[in-house]
């Protein structure tokens, strides 16, 4: 029985169960206190009567010629000391041979109702005594009650259908966040916002932060797609690639050295593509890192071996090279991510170059300052802060003969800069060069 | 049939290219939008296989242009993309199909035939004159059921004549649609191949299936083959 109540309360909905609760408590409530008046205006009742029964019987006695049968809802008996009546009249329902008591009040009940009575002695062999009614209770207090039965169930009535109300209302906008994330998790449209209106009460704020939320999981949502989206795009050619020269090759080659020429291009595009996925698992690697562990070490002594690797290279490129790297600056830093930093911005550099690349290495006011910097074709203003943006590849470098690249090295820049607390930043004048400069914490020399 | 073949993947404009002309195709590939738009005015093509990221100009802006400016040529759009959001921007700006990559080049084929085929209004890839019947989608001739052998020049423009029935062609047109845009073939070449065709379907005492108006070309004509 109880079990059965408590999974019907259970599956109730909020509404109705608050309704429920404070409903309950409101009935209790106001029948205790609808106890509590009838029991004092009672006590109240009585206390008057038995004060008034007191007064009156002893009035009597400081003047016994005045002796009257009834006054003022009070009625009194006159008795000879053998406890006979002699004056006075029968009293419905109350019963006159009760024994007579000194000053004394007492209570009798009988199916006709209540009396008080109160005996005094007058003379040696005379009694009086006062008797009172006390059933009937006052006027004031018996119009009192009925307004109180009346008003009280009205009074009941509106609290609970306005608490009902006001309970709903309330949680209507829940109903409405609910609805939002059910309705965006059918759709898989992350567009959608709870609309509340204007508001400044919990809901509202917590609806607020509903959509504040939604906005950055929407953005999440956005940035993945447009990666998986790319990188599908940027793996499709190379595919469409090899699909198409191995089916060419199977039908319609019909020697060595087609078939050779077939195979080099398909080794091409394989390479590219290899390298393509292993830079977004470097670069996803990377982005999933909150923090990394920073060691000190010589940032100097990292690039100066990385140009002494690329020196060949350079030379083969007809690439001039200028290189000033102040010996043993120390810095916080991983390693490893420090060469791929540098690597990504050298080898940018050596892209986009015309003819010459400086290299600068330098403390300054306990920042330990790394320029890279070439004269190649710039970066247009309008541009500058898409660089960093994945797969971003300035317009005339889609051309793949002259570049090779994915647009991945500036992304995996940023997000090594920022997992090592320094800043970076570009200035660039188009057809003039551009410069890269990126900033981080000195610690002391040696 | 000439087709204009836009690819900025050099590996992939190239093994398009030579896939398509041992289809029997005559194919000028280039390299970029601008590029495909310089070629577009200067010679006709009977479709386009057009890439839409393109460096200079995209395969949409290309479209657009060419529409504008009145040009009917059928496109065919290549997209990395397979949203539905390019399919429908591809052909809202007037490409007449699409195709994802990495496509199955057998695919490929069977679309650019479908789609020249419908430029010309054919509905069929077989394609009945007489007692000749052409199969496009096998390059077959067969006259009274038996296979006649053309060479693949001589086999492009019987195509093209026999896609184009009914309406008369000038020898600079067979030209156009036959060879690549660098051509500079003997003036007569049309002749010679025309006259070579000629042998190898028509009886010996019939009229010819191609006959030749003077001064203007030549022409297959429907009817009077029935």
């Amino acid at each position: 029985m109880i079990n059965k109540i408590k999974r019907n309360f259970n599956n109730m909905s909020i509404t109705m169960k608050i309704t429920l609760w404070y409903t309950s408590f409101v009935i209790i409530l106001i029948s205790a206190m609808l106890l509590m008046s009838f029991f004092i205006t009672d006590k109240i009742t009585g206390d008057t009567n038995k004060r008034e029964l007191i007064k009156a019987v002893n009035e009597i006695i400081s003047d016994p010629d005045e002796f009257e049968e009834f006054d003022d809802g009070i009625f009194f008996l006159k008795y000879d000391d053998t406890g006979e009546i002699t004056a006075g009249n029968f009293i419905h329902g109350f019963d006159e041979r009760l024994p007579l008591k000194e000053s004394s009040l007492s209570s009798y009940n009988s199916k006709n109702g209540k009396f008080y009575y109160y005996d005094m002695k007058i003379y040696e062999d005379e009694w009086i005594r006062g008797v009172i009614p006390v059933s009937k209770i006052t006027q004031e207090t018996s119009l009192l009650s009925l307004i109180i039965l009346i008003l009280t169930p009205l009074l009941l009535i509106i609290i609970i259908y306005g608490g009902y109300k006001i309970i709903k209302s309330f949680l209507k906008p829940i109903e409405k966040i609910s609805d939002t994330a059910l309705e965006i998790q059918k759709s898989g449209n992350f567009s959608k916002r709870i609309e509340l209106g204007e508001g400044k009460d919990e809901v509202h704020k917590m609806a607020e932060t509903f959509n504040s939320m939604l906005n950055s999981l929407e953005n999440f949502y956005l940035h993945e797609k447009k990666f998986s989206s790319d990188v599908s795009h940027e793996l499709r050619t190379p595919v469409s690639v090899i699909l198409t020269e191995s089916q060419y090759s199977l039908q319609f080659a019909d020697n060595m050295e087609e078939a050779r020429e077939s195979f080099e291009v398909i080794e091409r595009q394989s390479k590219r593509m290899s390298e393509l996925i292993n830079q977004i698992m470097e670069l996803s690697k990377i982005e999933r890192k909150d923090k990394i562990i920073l060691e000190k070490i010589n940032i100097s002594n990292i690039i100066e071996k990385i140009m002494e690797d690329y020196k060949n290279l350079l030379i083969e490129r007809s690439i001039k090279i200028n290189t000033y790297i102040q010996p043993n600056l120390f810095i916080y830093g991983e390693k490893v991510m420090i060469e791929r930093l540098f690597d990504n911005l050298l080898n940018n550099a050596m892209k986009f170059t015309e003819n010459k690349i400086n290299i600068n290495l330098y403390a300054e006011e306990k920042k330990c300052i790394l320029e890279v910097i070439d004269n190649g074709i710039g970066i247009p203003e309008k541009e500058k802060d898409a660089i960093w943006n994945r797969f971003y590849q300035i317009n005339i470098s889609r051309n793949k003969e002259i570049n090779q690249g994915f647009g991945l090295g500036l992304s995996l820049v940023s997000k090594i800069v920022e997992l090592h607390n320094a800043s970076i930043k570009v200035d660039s004048e188009e057809n003039k060069g551009t410069k890269f400069t990126i900033i981080f914490s000195l610690l002391n020399q040696g | 049939m000439k087709i204009l073949l836009v690819e900025d993947e050099k590996d992939l404009n190239n093994i398009i290219t030579k896939y398509l002309k041992k289809n029997n195709y005559s194919v000028d590939s280039v390299f970029d939008g601008e590029e495909a738009l310089e070629f577009l005015t200067y010679s006709e093509y009977d479709l386009i296989v057009l890439d839409i990221m393109l460096p200079k100009m995209s395969g949409f802006e290309v479209v657009k242009k060419l529409r504008n400016i009145n040009n009917g040529t059928p496109v065919l759009m290549l997209t990395a993309r397979d949203s539905g959001e390019d399919k429908v921007k591809g052909l809202d700006s007037g490409a007449d199909d699409y195709l994802v990559k990495p496509f199955d080049f057998n695919e490929l084929l069977a679309r650019i035939r479908a789609v020249v085929r419908r430029k010309y209004g054919n509905i069929s890839n077989i394609i009945t004159i007489g007692d000749i019947e052409l199969d496009i989608s096998k390059k077959k001739i067969l006259k009274a059921g038996k296979e006649v052998e053309l060479t693949g020049k001589e086999y492009e423009v019987f195509e093209y004549l026999i896609q184009s029935k009914n309406r008369i062609l000038s020898r600079e047109q067979i030209k156009e649609h036959v060879w690549d845009y660098g051509y500079e073939g003997e003036s007569n070449i049309i002749d010679v191949l025309i006259k070579n065709i000629r042998k190898k379907i028509d009886t010996e005492n019939g009229k010819s299936v191609i006959q030749t108006k003077r001064g203007l070309g030549y022409v297959i004509k429907e009817d009077e083959n029935q």
